[in-house]
């Protein structure tokens, strides 16, 4: 416990101590330029360009689907029983869930990777 | 997969490649003998008749008042395009390239006020580490 | 332990390696080794005149004093306490999961039984803090690169969960010590090799390094969620993904090459060390071999090849616990 608060507290020190080392040390001449925005990232105006493609959502819903179930594999994994006999349910429990996710994004796969369709 | 151990085995063999990259100054490269490098005055052929200037397409030479009176070209090295019309130009044979192709400058102020074209200004720099 | 006898265990790991210095050390070494490596793919010599002897290796220092030392300018948009605050939290959330992870049998932070799975966790939940620290710069190139890292993320986490999934299904525990154990007979990239390439190519998009270096890419959004830093706070926003690749080579070795096996002490730090090369250098030289990806190009990676590759390095595990 001790070496993780040290980690933790030296790690962080470290971090700070550099950035107010060079608020403190480095040559200041501040301009109103300096403190713009960097070139062109303004906010957009004028008519859209290019819009994001609404494809990309269905990854994102995708991911917080998929992402929990794959969270209660690790759990249910990590908390089996040793032995070869508890095994058998967890390998079917396991199949049937990356059985379902995979079937699930190769129904969708198709649909979701055609760029065509969503420009 | 093949593809991508291919292209990492190509990597990993240009790895122990030599580099081809000249490290200037401490490097030089040999350009041979009949390089259009650096151009010299001899104020001593110069008969100031500004032909030079007439054709120099970059608009880099301008003659300018010495002195003694008379005029002699000067050339401004951010224009200059080492075209050698200039040479070809001189009646008098007076300008005239030199063998070294490096123009460069440790001082932005010689670089930046027209050159007179002294013969002593295109000497090769020394090879010296604080040029970097 | 042969440590001088100040140090224990988990104070070297917390203090030298895989600890701050370890860290530091390899923010210095990775970018020297990738801008090397890369110049010498490309036929040129790459950092060379600081410390000529070393090889140009103290040029990444150099460029460290310099950024310190460089006025540290904080955007009138912004809010200015979290534009100062986000990237270092963002390289400390980068540099946790090492707490967990064991770089030699006792040299570890905080042992735990499932420490390696907690690890992994870790180094998921920082794309969000990146993507804090991108709408904290309130820059229209950093909301782009944002939105490209949680694309990202979306491509790889599944498939990098899947391969941690399979290799603690094939050692039955997360315990960092434990785990390097069982692989004392066979290495886990021979037990499940399907597993270490899908951990690989996930590795390479995680620390988006180059065919996935997409959220910054430099022709399009600039330097994406980092556009705005300079000083100091640059050199954190830009080295958070070297101290992710860090960790990730940490947990790879550990996971798929045996760790420390077959020392221990001093000479099994070493060790580890030096499997860790496994998964940098390829991911230093990608930068010289490939081009960029497009973000469609990337998803349809991570949820098709990737995925299908990932569900059967699952499945290959499953069959390897029966048969073992």
């Amino acid at each position: 416990m001790v070496a993780v608060v040290l980690f933790i507290a030296l790690f962080l020190a470290v971090l700070v101590l550099l950035v107010v080392v060079g608020y403190l040390f480095s040559p200041r001449r501040p301009s109103e330029t300096k403190e713009r925005r960097f070139e062109a990232g303004g906010p957009p105006y004028g008519p859209v360009q290019r819009r994001l493609l609404m494809q990309y959502f269905g990854y994102v819903y995708l991911v917080t689907v998929v992402e929990a179930a794959v969270g209660l594999a690790l759990v249910a994994v990590l908390t089996a029983d040793a032995g070869r006999a508890a095994l058998a349910p967890l390998a079917a429990a396991l199949v049937v869930a990356i059985a379902a996710v995979v079937a699930v994004v190769w129904r969708y796969f198709k649909l979701l990777a055609d760029v065509r369709r969503w420009g | 997969m093949i593809t991508h151990l291919k292209l990492f085995t190509t990597a990993v063999k240009q790895l122990f490649q030599p580099p081809l990259t000249v490290r200037w100054p401490e490097e030089r490269r040999n350009y041979g003998d009949r390089m259009r490098g650096f151009i010299v005055n001899d104020r001593s052929k110069c008969i100031s008749c500004q032909l030079c200037e007439a054709v120099c397409p970059a608009k880099a030479i301008k003659f300018h008042l010495e002195a003694d009176g008379r005029r002699y070209p000067g050339i401004d090295w951010g224009r200059c395009i080492l075209c050698g019309y200039c040479v070809d130009a001189c009646p008098t044979g007076s300008l005239q390239h030199v063998n070294n192709t490096e123009i460069v400058w440790t001082d932005l102020d010689v670089y930046k006020k027209p050159s007179e074209m002294d013969p002593d200004d295109a000497a090769p720099l020394p090879a010296t580490k604080s040029l970097i | 332990m042969d440590f001088p006898s100040p140090l224990s265990g988990d104070l070297v790991a917390a203090l030298v390696f895989p600890g701050v210095l370890g860290i530091f050390g390899f923010l210095v070494v990775a970018i020297w080794l990738e801008r090397k490596l890369v110049a010498r793919v490309q036929w040129r010599y790459g950092p060379l005149y600081v410390s000529r002897p070393l090889g140009g290796l103290l040029q990444p220092v150099a460029d460290l004093f310099k950024l310190v030392f460089s006025e540290l300018v904080l955007p009138r948009h912004t809010n200015r306490l979290l534009f100062a605050a986000t990237p270092i939290l963002l390289f400390f959330a980068e540099g946790l999961p090492v707490v967990f992870i064991a770089a030699a049998p006792g040299v570890v932070m905080a042992p735990h039984s499932y420490g390696l799975a907690i690890a992994v966790v870790l180094v998921l939940l920082v794309a969000v803090l990146m993507v804090a620290m991108a709408w904290t710069e309130a820059d229209k190139f950093t909301y782009i690169g944002a939105m490209r890292e949680i694309l990202l993320t979306a491509a790889y986490e599944v498939p990098l969960l899947l391969a941690a999934l399979a290799m603690f299904l094939l050692y039955g525990t997360a315990d960092p010590h434990k785990v390097v154990e069982v692989q004392s007979g066979l290495w886990g990239v021979l037990l499940n090799p399907l597993a270490f390439v899908v951990y690989l190519v996930a590795l390479l998009m995680a620390t988006t390094r180059f065919p996935f270096e997409i959220p910054e890419a430099e022709p399009e959004v600039v330097l994406g969620p980092y556009t705005e830093y300079g000083s100091t706070l640059f050199i954190y926003a830009f080295g958070a993904n070297y101290v992710k690749l860090y960790v990730l080579s940490l947990l790879g070795a550990v996971l798929f090459l045996g760790g420390w096996l077959p020392a221990a002490g001093v000479l099994g730090v070493l060790i580890t060390l030096a499997k860790m090369g496994v998964f940098v250098l390829p991911a230093m030289l990608v930068r010289a071999i490939y081009p960029r990806y497009r973000i469609d190009q990337a998803l349809r990676i991570g949820w098709g090849q990737l995925l299908a590759l990932s569900a059967a390095a699952v499945l290959w595990s499953l069959l390897a616990a029966w048969i073992w």
